[in-house]
C-alpha cells in the first residue's frame, strides 16, 4: 500500500490523528445541535442530604450549598434520597406552558414548583430508576407567580451519590429543541446501536456456530453481544431486579466482557495467540467478575470502590494488553487488516479517555465513545465479512482446481484403464493366437507341409502342389495378421514380404521393396491387418500371373495431400489389354479398400498396372467416398479375372 | 556334386513328421554344399545323435516326447559354438523366440526351397543370422524400454545400429537392402543381427558355456 516512505508517513499520521479526527468531526457536525439558553441554565443549588417525601416536610435548617452541574457528598453503598432547592425569579410567566429539563441526572428525581409536584421520573420504590438520558417535565404557566419561585426536586438513588448534571427552567419552547435533539442522540441513536449490534452478534454467532475452528468469529460475535448489553443496560434505567447495584455491575461486567474478548479475537485475528497469557486473563478477569456479582447479591454491597480500584484498572490492563499484541503484529508487518483493527483500538482509546474526563467534568462536550465503539464494530465486522468472503472465494478457487486436477486423474484414470483393457485385450489375442499357431503349427500347418511334401516328390501328384501351397500361404497370412499390429502398418507390409517372396523368385520377378516411416494408424486390428495384406498380396498375384512383367515396385508412404498412407503396387507389365472384367480377386479387394475405409484406385498406364490404396488415419473421413470412387476408378480399365 | 563331399556342411534334422523329414532331408541333400549327416524323430534320438557334432543343427519345436528348445539347450551345452535353427511352419509363434533365446539363431521355414536353406546356412556359417520381420518385431519390444521383455531375459541394451538394422527388418527390407540404406556391408548387417541375437541370448550362451567347461566338454 505505502509505495514510499513519504506515502508510509502520512497513513501513520492519518491513522494517529485518527480518532482527533472523527471527534473534530463529531464537534464539527454537533456544532449547530440545539442547546438549552445559557440564561436558562441553573447554576447554583440548595442541598440537603434527607429522607423526607414531601417539600412541606423539609426543615428549614442544615442545607448546603453547591453548584451545577456537580455532585454532592453523600454516603453511596445505600439507597437514600436528597433534596435540591432553587429559587429562581420570573417577571412574567405568560400563556405557554413551561418545563424542568434535567439532560443526565443519574438518579430518580420527584420535581415541585413551589411546593407543586409537576413530575417524577418513574416509581420511587426499589429498584430505582437510574437516569442516564434526558428529561424533559412540563407544568402549566398558572404555577407560576411574578416574582420569586422554588423549584424543589427529590432525587432519589440507589448507590451513586446525586449528581443533578445540567438542569434548566425556561418556558417550555425554549427547552423542548436542545431536549429532542438530545433524546434522538443519547436514547434512539443508541437503540438503534443495540439492534445493529444485535443483528451483527447473531450473524457472527451462526457464522462461528458453523465454523468451530475459526474461534475468532465467537469471540468477535461474543465481544459485539457484550458492547449490545452494556448499551441496552444503560438505556434501561429501572433493572428487572430489586438490586441497582447488580444492575450497574451487570453493566461492568458487559464491559469487561468486551475487554477481554476484545484480547481474545487480537490474538487469534493476529495469530499471535498465547494460550497461557490467556488463562491468566480469562482468569483475573473471572475472579473480579464473581466478586462484581457477590458484592451486592450476598455481601450487601461491603466493596463500593471495587468497581473503581480493581475492575476499571483490570480491565484497562488487559486493554493494554489488546494494544500490545496490536503493536506486535505491526511489528511483524503491516497488513491492511491489522492496521484497521490497529486504527480502531486507538481510536477507542482516546476517545474512552475523553469522555472519562467529560465524565468527571474535567471537559465539557458530549459523550462519543458509545458511537465511536459502534462504529468501529461496525468496521471490523465488515474488515472481518470481507475476509470471510475471501476465504470463501479461496476455497472455491480450492474447490475449482481441485475438480480440475479430479477431472485430469479420472481423464488419466479412464486412460489408462483404456490401456489395461487393450493391454488385457492384446494378451488375449496373443495367448489365443499362440493357441491357434500351435494347433495349426502342428496339425494344419503340418499336414499342410506333408501334403506338398508328398505332392512334389510325386510327379503325378504335381497338379495339387500349387493349390496346396496357395492354401499354406493364405493359412500364414492369416496367422501373420493375428500378430499384434500396434498400428505399424510399415512391420504389417514387412510380414507381407517373405510370405511372396517364393512366388516371385519362382516367377523371376525383381520386387522393389520400398517402405517409408509410416504414421501409426489406430485401430489396426487384425481385420484390418488381414484386409491391407490381401489387398497388396493381391495386387502383386495379379501383377505376377497376369502382367508379364519383369519387376513389381511396392511403396508405403505418408499421403502429401491429407493424414494418411498411401501403399502403391506398381508392375512394368503390359498393362490392360483385355477388356476389364470384374473377376472375383479384384471384386474383393473393392470390397476389403471399403471397409477399411481407404480408396482403392487402379489404373493401367503405358506399361504396367497402378494400384493405389489410400489409407486415412481416420477411416471414418474416407468411409463413403472409398466405397464410391474404387468402382469408379476402376471403370476406366481394370484387371483380367484372376482365376477363380 | 559328389566330387568333394568332405567340403559338404554335415547337417542334423530333428523332425517328428517322417514325410516332411524326408522332404527337407532331400531339398537339402540337393544343394551342392550340403550333406544330411543324421535325422531323428524324436528329442531323445536328435540328443543321442549329437554323439557327434554337426556342423549345422536343424530343430522343430514340437516333438513327440518333448520340446525342441530342450535339444537345442542339450546341443549347445556339448558345442557351444553350435549354429542351430529351428524349422517351422509360420516362423513366428512365440516358442520360435523362445528357441532364439535358448541359442538358436533363426529360423527355416519347412517348405523352404533348397536355395533358400543353403542361402541361410551359408548365412549362419559366415557369422551372420538371419532375420525375419516377425523376430525383428519380437527383437525390438523386447529391447524396448517399455516393452515387455521376454521371460528370463536380462535386458540388455541395443545400439543405435543395432536398433536401425531391426527397424528396417521389421519392415520386410533384406539384409542387401538394409546395408545399402544404412551405407554398411550385407557382412557387417548380417554381424549386427548376430550380436542382437547374442545380446538376447546372453544368459543360456553363458550358461551353457559355463557348464561345458565344467563339464570338460569345450572344445577348441
Amino acid at each position: 500500500m505505502a509505495r514510499s516512505s513519504g506515502n508510509r508517513i502520512l497513513l501513520w499520521l492519518t491513522a494517529l490523528l485518527l480518532p482527533f479526527l472523527l471527534i473534530a468531526t463529531l464537534d464539527y457536525a454537533l456544532r449547530n445541535a440545539p442547546l438549552v439558553p445559557p440564561q436558562y441554565l441553573l447554576r447554583e443549588a440548595e442541598f440537603l442530604e434527607s429522607d423526607v417525601v414531601a417539600p412541606r416536610e423539609l426543615p428549614a435548617a442544615g442545607w448546603q450549598h453547591t453548584r451545577l452541574p456537580g455532585a454532592v457528598p453523600v454516603v453511596e453503598t445505600r439507597p437514600g434520597s436528597a433534596w435540591f432547592r432553587v429559587p429562581f425569579a420570573v417577571t412574567s410567566a405568560g400563556d405557554e406552558p413551561w418545563a424542568v429539563y434535567l439532560q443526565r441526572p443519574y438518579s430518580n428525581v420527584v420535581v415541585y414548583i413551589n411546593d407543586e409536584k409537576i413530575g417524577d421520573g418513574g416509581p420511587m420504590t426499589r429498584p430505582i430508576p437510574t437516569h442516564r438520558g434526558p428529561l424533559l417535565m412540563s407544568f402549566p404557566a398558572k404555577l407560576l407567580k411574578p416574582g420569586a419561585n422554588l423549584l424543589e426536586l427529590r432525587s432519589v438513588h440507589a448507590y451513586q451519590r446525586p449528581r443533578l448534571g445540567m438542569a434548566a427552567i425556561a418556558p417550555r419552547s425554549q427547552l423542548l429543541p436542545a431536549h429532542e435533539f438530545t433524546q434522538a442522540f443519547a436514547v434512539t441513536a443508541k437503540q438503534v446501536s443495540v439492534v445493529v449490534l444485535a443483528v451483527l452478534a447473531t450473524l457472527f454467532g451462526a457464522l462461528w456456530s458453523l465454523r468451530r475452528q475459526d474461534a475468532a468469529y465467537g469471540w468477535f460475535a461474543l465481544g459485539l453481544f457484550s458492547w449490545a448489553a452494556h448499551i441496552q443496560i444503560m438505556l434501561t434505567p429501572r433493572p428487572p431486579f430489586e438490586s441497582e447495584v447488580l444492575w450497574q455491575h451487570l453493566q461492568g461486567i458487559a464491559i469487561g466482557v468486551f475487554a477481554l474478548t476484545s484480547a481474545l479475537f487480537v490474538n487469534r485475528y493476529t495469530g499471535l495467540r498465547q494460550p497461557r497469557v490467556e488463562r491468566v486473563l480469562i482468569a483475573i478477569w473471572a475472579i473480579g467478575a464473581a466478586v462484581l456479582l457477590i458484592d451486592p447479591l450476598w455481601l450487601g454491597y461491603r466493596f463500593p470502590r471495587f468497581g473503581y480500584l480493581v475492575w476499571i484498572p483490570m480491565l484497562s490492563l488487559i486493554s493494554a494488553y489488546t494494544v500490545s499484541t496490536l503493536l506486535r503484529s505491526l511489528a511483524r508487518g503491516i497488513t491492511a487488516e491489522v492496521a484497521v483493527l490497529s486504527a480502531a483500538g486507538w481510536l477507542v482509546l482516546v476517545v474512552s479517555l475523553r469522555d472519562t474526563a467529560i465524565e468527571l467534568d474535567w471537559l465539557d462536550g458530549r459523550l462519543y465513545l458509545s458511537y465511536t465503539v459502534g462504529f468501529v464494530l461496525c468496521a471490523v465486522a465488515a474488515a472481518l465479512l470481507q475476509r470471510f468472503a475471501a476465504a470463501f472465494h479461496a476455497a472455491e478457487r480450492a474447490r475449482d482446481e481441485l475438480d480440475e486436477r479430479v477431472r485430469q486423474k479420472s481423464a488419466e484414470l479412464a486412460l489408462n484403464l483404456v490401456r489395461v483393457k487393450d493391454l488385457e485385450r492384446e494378451r488375449a489375442l496373443s495367448s489365443e493366437r499362440e493357441r491357434i499357431l500351435q494347433d495349426m503349427h502342428d496339425g494344419l500347418g503340418g499336414h499342410l507341409v506333408q501334403a506338398l511334401a508328398i505332392a512334389t516328390s510325386r510327379e503325378t501328384l504335381k497338379p495339387v502342389e500349387e493349390p496346396l501351397r496357395a492354401c499354406l500361404d493364405e493359412l500364414r497370412l492369416m496367422v501373420d495378421s493375428l500378430e499384434p499390429a500396434n498400428g505399424e502398418l510399415a512391420s504389417v507390409l514387412g510380414s507381407l514380404r517373405p510370405r511372396i517372396s517364393r512366388r516371385l523368385a519362382l516367377a523371376g520377378v525383381d520386387i522393389r521393396w520400398q517402405i517409408d516411416d509410416l504414421p501409426l494408424i489406430p485401430d489396426l486390428g487384425p481385420r484390418q491387418v488381414l484386409d491391407v495384406t490381401r489387398v497388396v498380396q493381391e495386387a502383386i498375384t495379379n501383377a505376377i500371373k497376369h502382367s508379364g512383367c519383369r519387376s513389381i515396385t511396392v511403396r508405403a508412404q505418408r499421403m502429401q495431400a491429407s493424414d494418411g498412407i498411401e501403399i502403391l503396387v506398381e508392375d512394368d507389365g503390359r498393362g490392360f489389354t483385355t477388356p476389364v472384367t470384374n473377376g472375383l480377386g479384384l471384386a474383393s479387394m473393392r470390397r476389403r479398400a471399403a471397409s477399411l475405409g481407404a480408396s482403392l484406385e487402379i489404373s493401367t498406364a503405358a506399361p504396367g498396372t497402378r494400384v493405389l490404396l489410400r489409407l486415412p488415419l481416420d477411416p471414418a473421413v474416407n468411409k463413403n467416398s472409398g466405397a464410391v470412387q474404387a468402382p469408379d476408378r476402376v471403370g476406366h480399365g481394370g484387371i483380367a479375372q484372376e482365376q477363380g | 556334386m559328389d566330387a568333394k563331399p568332405a567340403t559338404k556342411l554335415n547337417v542334423f534334422i530333428v523332425e517328428d513328421d517322417a514325410v516332411t523329414r524326408e522332404s527337407l532331408r532331400a531339398r537339402i541333400e540337393a544343394h551342392p554344399r550340403l550333406r544330411v549327416g543324421a535325422t531323428s524323430g524324436t528329442a531323445a534320438e536328435g540328443v543321442a545323435a549329437l554323439a557327434a557334432r554337426p556342423d549345422v543343427l536343424l530343430v522343430d519345436l514340437g516333438l513327440p516326447d518333448g520340446n525342441g528348445i530342450d535339444v537345442i539347450r542339450a546341443a549347445l551345452r556339448r558345442y557351444p559354438d553350435l549354429p542351430i535353427m529351428v524349422i517351422t511352419v509360420f516362423g513366428n509363434e512365440k516358442r520360435v523366440i523362445a528357441a532364439i533365446q535358448a541359442g538358436a539363431a533363426g529360423y527355416l521355414l519347412k517348405d523352404d526351397p533348397t536355395h533358400e536353406i543353403g542361402a541361410a546356412i551359408e548365412l549362419l556359417m559366415q557369422g551372420g543370422s538371419p532375420i525375419s520381420p516377425a523376430i525383428a518385431r519380437h527383437l525390438i519390444r523386447h529391447f524396448q524400454e517399455h516393452g515387455e521383455p521376454l521371460p528370463a531375459a536380462p535386458r540388455e541394451t541395443l545400439t543405435t545400429r543395432e536398433l536401425e538394422v531391426l527397424a528396417l527388418a521389421t519392415k520386410g527390407f533384406s539384409y542387401a537392402e538394409i546395408a545399402q540404406l544404412l551405407g554398411l556391408s550385407t557382412n557387417t548387417v548380417a554381424s549386427y543381427t548376430k550380436h542382437i541375437y547374442e545380446k538376447l541370448a546372453v544368459g543360456s550362451r553363458s550358461e551353457a558355456i559355463y557348464e561345458a567347461s565344467r563339464l570338460g566338454l569345450l572344445e577348441r
